[in-house]
């Protein structure tokens, strides 16, 4: 499974990061690939790669602001989450994440 | 950016507003803050558009206003774990107090608050907070990030 998203959060100060490590460590525990943009106070890091949209089974948004470059994954499956459900249940995100790639198989 | 006397260990609060109102006045003696209330009501604003916990004990309120004449970081561990906001229920003792200028021109504050975010959310690092029994070493065990980061950028 290869998992990439974006996170985001009004102040763009911890929030941001924190579903950033979320995601990222519940997706290792998992064994699966992952990929996670920050968009927040220091700007775009991070950043997802032409090859790596391509490559990916999934996309989460986890963010609760506009963000750039969403037409980036016109073509992909994305979910649409909560940046701070995120931090509280990353489990239940990837779990969808990982539903939602199932069903469009 | 994070300072000795900005750490708190064993605080004797059991509520958001006195832990709030206690660094206040602290950031201000210290003069971090050009408008006190000022700077508590952009946080507290913050607060009221969803809780700043986010589990795991742990709560990093904060606010991006003029009101901050130098971006900050304080912190401050509870005796024992309070409920932090009625509307989610969650218990909090660590508690992360932000504060960023407007217009922030130092990359390396955004970047060790970026880091601290990361770190809070590993149970290793929340368990060593826990279990220091000083401020210093708590502001030991916060400023390792910070000289890491430095050392990083130079």
């Amino acid at each position: 499974m290869k998992i990439i998203g974006i996170t985001a959060c009004p102040t763009g100060i911890a929030h941001t990061y924190m579903a950033q490590e979320c995601l990222e460590e519940e997706c290792r525990k998992r064994g699966y690939d992952v990929k996670i943009e920050t968009q927040g106070s220091l700007g775009i890091e991070n950043e997802l790669t032409e090859e790596e949209i391509a490559a990916a089974d999934v996309v989460i948004l986890a963010v609760s602001v506009t963000i750039e470059g969403e037409d980036r994954f016109e073509d992909k499956l994305v979910l649409n989450a909560d940046v701070g459900r995120a931090i509280s249940y990353p489990g239940d995100i990837i779990d969808q994440a990982v539903k939602l790639v199932e069903e469009n198989q | 950016m994070i300072r000795k006397d900005l750490v708190f260990v064993d605080a004797p609060f059991a509520s958001q507003d006195e832990v709030l109102e206690f660094l206040k006045e602290q950031l201000n003696e210290k003069g971090l803050l050009n408008n006190p209330d000022k700077y508590l009501a952009a946080v507290k604003n913050r607060e009221r558009e969803i809780p700043t916990s986010v589990g795991f004990e742990v709560a990093i309120p904060h606010g991006r206003t003029d009101a901050v004449n130098e971006s900050f970081i304080a912190f401050v561990r509870t005796s024992i774990p309070f409920l932090w906001d009625e509307r989610n229920g969650e218990m909090v003792r660590l508690v992360f107090l932000i504060g960023v200028p407007d217009v922030e021109g130092d990359r390396t504050h955004l970047r060790f608050l970026s880091e601290i975010s990361r770190k809070l959310m590993k149970a290793e690092f929340r368990e060593q907070l826990n279990q220091c029994t000083t401020n210093e070493e708590a502001f030991a065990l916060l400023n390792e990030i910070n000289e890491k980061l430095v050392k990083e950028e130079q």
